[in-house]
């Protein structure tokens, strides 16, 4: 299995770059410099997308702390919040950078990442031909950073507005020979908008989602915002597990409303996390968060479980599986009425907790009753209407689950 | 000592050198990751199988939302011994042994969460409950601080009465303080826990003995509470008992955790019994120096009365069981020397309904040894009920009502003077529900 991150299923092809596997690391924390990458390479990392590079002469101060989790159960980063700015290594550095790694790891994909603001067409075009000029095999345009960088017109706010989002795809695919990739922000109301925008400027690739805006917490004890900085913060980029659905359903809206290659981002820490991304639209999926909390070996477990998946499941390639699951996506008003289901408890692996009972009493309709003294829940299938509360409440697996049922619904006044 | 699938005893070698708890202080990442394994189960089974009703679901959510003072406060309402439960409570018969988890996974540490609850109030400062102002003015005498008087008196104190606890030995804390050696409960915690009682106004009299309820009541005290507890030691009658060097095991574990001379027990140490109290003193012998500690028995593990995670810690430490052996007579010329014992085999059930012990002729031996303790268990002094002119019970027990009260109106009683000697929560339970008596007593008075 050593040789799963190399696996023939594996191989895809995006926008005409090969890529050993789907797998990349996103331009965050995990590629702060060539070393870190060339590491990740030797791990297995099909590619990698530099920190991103802004014009020179823009100021990257960063400060301490940079990040704040919420951990939740027994995830110590369900979700992390960033307020770190883009690469603060200087643009000559990182050219000579892609130059080493492209000549050392020639088999692995290296993608400059390259941010300005919606008026720099010069800047853009100029980081756009150095970067690949320095050997890169593809361009992302980080339009998508919520933190810091939309201050000075960069970042998210580009990829907030269609008309720059399309003008700004159209500046670099003007001077690009390599593909040109656009990374697109959650923070917006309807993401197809900018997706199509983008699509309309020429960019042979979607990245998305970029981190979700949002507040972290506050320390109750200091009473300040997190991550403090000296008693302030700012708001932050949300990434890692809790922001997945997120997502998957920005994947799959911009599957179904373009024709670009996409490269899903958002929580990715799993093999599984990895296939739903595909299975909505993703032809490459890339990963951030998870490394962070494990580090680059998590490569072998998120290959080989993928093979694992997709000779299961008899897929001769990524390409086959992508946008399966999006193609199911439908509007409400289409969905099956007479689709009947009804809870249903197994009694064996019943512990007798009541949480089925309690959540069905209150959140539901009242159609689970409670014998106390053999402490055992009993569904009443025609005042059940099928709603999956107390199977996801229920703390055992397979316990509580939902049936096809001919019980009719008994109407309740 | 319960479960324990978190909080670690301490290495077996390392323990036996000091007199600090077994256990070990429960971290608070523990705690969460098994506060959080609750299922918050609706009509709590675990709230059922604590005796004194500890609302033990609600102070796990506590826990695992972060809010350890109200996890704390939670349990004192209805046990004002919460760190001392939490050490000495065979919780796997009680809120353990209900807990739904064990259906699927393994059953939630409670005694470890409560202990962790209450190390924190310790940590964090001590928050008294609010004090009732109805029935103010009316006193209430409890005889005996044990855990049943004491639980009383707070539960009263509570509620807004006046509360006199009298006690005839020089600490309060009755088996607490003299029938449990400090590693498996600290001391510091039973004083702690008597401190906050007193806190909420209750007085404690020390070295007071009472030996007529009716003078109390003639003194001004509107209702008695008697928690005297069972203290009269069983005593195996064999020949060589008024030798040197054989001890009564309450008055070992007493003279090893207060007298400034710690007993002098030599190299081996011989213990009639098998109960808790037996474990105890073996732990304190072995504590004390000796070097070889047999436990002696008539019957058979199954049989015998201690709980497993005592017979565990005590195997672990060394301590030798030499199990369906009897002792016949101690042998020595002014000090112990020798114990001769008898085999036996186990014949049919006896009225306890547990297989009677029976000796195998001829095969007596002879097990050279230094100090032979008498820990075959403890019952109510029947000497005392005379005293105070209540009825007994068939055991020679106190003979009470449902709620406690005696053959005397406005005289309750509850604990081991009342069920023959069982747990320290069963006493608390007791103490309380006593109180609540008093009170309904005392308000249609």
């Amino acid at each position: 299995m050593t040789t799963a991150t190399a696996h023939r299923l594996l191989n895809v092809d995006f926008c005409g770059v090969k890529f050993k596997n789907p797998f990349i690391l996103a331009s965050a924390p995990p590629t702060t410099t060539g070393e870190m990458i060339m590491r990740a390479f030797d791990a297995g990392w099909g590619g990698a997308i530099i920190k991103t590079l802004v014009p020179e002469g823009e100021p990257v101060l960063n400060v301490a702390p940079r990040l704040a989790s919420l951990p939740y159960g027994k995830n110590r980063m369900a979700v992390l919040q960033n307020i770190e700015l883009t690469t603060d290594r200087g643009v000559r550095v990182w050219l000579k950078e892609i130059g080493q790694m492209k000549k050392r790891y020639p088999d692995h994909v290296v993608i400059g990442s390259i941010m300005a603001s919606g008026t720099m067409k010069k800047e853009w075009q100029e980081l756009t031909k150095r970067v690949q000029g320095a050997g890169a095999d593809m361009i992302e345009c980080n339009l998508g950073c919520p933190h810091g960088m939309p201050e000075r017109g960069m970042g998210s706010v580009c990829s907030q507005d269609p008309e720059i989002t399309k003008h700004i795809t159209q500046w670099v695919k003007d001077v690009a020979t390599i593909p040109v990739m656009i990374k697109l922000t959650p923070n917006i109301t309807d993401i197809k908008v900018t997706a199509k925008a983008a699509q309309a400027g020429g960019a042979d690739a979607l990245a998305t989602v970029n981190t979700v805006a949002g507040l972290i917490g506050v320390d109750l004890d200091k009473i300040e915002p997190l991550p403090s900085v000296s008693g302030h913060s700012t708001y932050g980029g949300l990434s890692g597990p809790g922001i997945k659905p997120i997502a998957l359903r920005a994947v799959c809206e911009i599957f179904k409303a373009t024709n670009c290659a996409i490269s899903g981002i958002g929580g990715v820490g799993s093999w599984q996390d990895a296939a739903e991304f595909i299975l909505v639209g993703a032809t490459t999926v890339q990963v951030c968060t998870a490394v962070m909390h494990w580090g680059y070996r998590i490569i072998n477990d998120l290959c080989e479980g993928l093979v694992n998946y997709m000779e299961g499941h008899k897929f001769n390639s990524v390409a086959e599986m992508v946008g399966l699951a999006a193609q199911k996506i439908t509007m409400h008003e289409s969905l099956d009425r007479s689709y009947r289901l009804v809870s249903s408890i197994n009694k064996d692996l019943c512990i007798g907790c009541g949480l089925c009972y309690v959540s069905c009493q209150d959140a539901a309709y009242q159609a689970i009753k409670w014998d106390s003294k053999k402490r055992e829940p009993t569904v009443e299938e025609e005042k059940c209407v099928g709603c999956g509360l107390c199977s996801h409440v229920c703390p055992i697996d397979y316990c509580v689950t939902m049936k096809r049922s001919n019980v009719a619904l008994k109407k309740q006044h | 000592m319960s479960g324990l699938t978190h909080s670690v005893k301490r290495p077996a070698k390392e323990r036996v050198k000091d007199w600090k708890e077994i256990q070990k202080d429960i971290p608070i990442n523990l705690a969460y990751a098994e506060a959080t394994r609750c299922n918050f189960c609706y009509e709590a089974p675990c709230i059922k199988g604590c005796p004194a009703g500890v609302d033990v679901s609600s102070f796990i959510r506590r826990i695992a939302v972060g809010d350890f003072s109200s996890a704390i406060s939670i349990i004192k309402e209805s046990n004002p011994f919460a760190g001392v439960c939490a050490r000495i409570c065979p919780a796997e018969k009680f809120c353990i042994g209900e807990c739904r988890s064990q259906f699927s996974t393994s059953p939630l540490d409670i005694a470890s969460l409560q202990r962790f609850a209450a190390d924190m109030e310790l940590l964090r400062g001590v928050r008294l409950p609010e004090i009732a102002q109805a029935g103010k003015g009316k006193r209430v005498a409890c005889v005996g601080a044990g855990p049943a008087g004491l639980a009383c008196a707070a539960e009263l104190a509570k509620r807004g009465y006046r509360v006199t606890v009298f006690e005839q030995n020089k600490r309060p804390g009755g088996m607490l303080t003299y029938g449990i050696p400090s590693y498996r409960l600290s001391q510091d915690i039973v004083d702690t826990e008597i401190a906050q009682i007193k806190k909420m106004g209750v007085a404690v009299q020390t070295e007071k003995k009472i030996t007529n309820v009716k003078k109390l009541k003639a003194q001004g005290y509107a209702a008695v509470f008697v928690g005297t507890g069972a203290w009269k030691s069983r005593w195996l009658d064999v020949p060589g008992t008024d030798l040197d060097g054989v001890w009564d095991a309450l008055e070992f574990i007493d003279a090893a955790k207060f007298n400034k001379t710690k007993p002098r027990v030599g190299d081996t140490v011989v213990i009639f019994g098998a109960g808790n109290t037996a474990m105890d003193c073996a732990g304190t012998a072995l504590r004390l120096g000796a070097k070889r500690v047999i436990i002696i028995y008539r019957r058979g593990r199954a049989e015998m009365p201690a709980w497993d995670c005592e017979v565990l810690c005590t195997f672990e430490e060394g301590t030798e069981f030499m199990l369906l052996t009897a002792p016949k007579r101690i042998l020595g010329k002014k000090k112990v020397e020798a114990v001769e014992c008898i085999k036996m085999k186990l014949g049919p059930a006896d009225e306890s309904g547990r297989p009677r012990p029976v000796p195998i002729p001829g095969s007596e031996f002879t097990i050279q040894t230094d100090t032979v303790i008498q820990a075959l268990g403890q019952e109510t002094d029947p000497q005392l009920l005379k005293e105070f002119g209540l009825t007994a019970d068939k055991r020679g027990c106190i003979k009470t009502r449902a709620d406690g009260l005696t053959s005397i109106p406005g005289v309750f009683a509850g604990g081991d003077a009342v069920n023959g000697g069982a747990t320290a929560v069963e006493a608390i339970a007791a103490g309380r529900k006593a109180a609540e008596a008093i009170d309904k007593y005392l308000r249609k008075k």
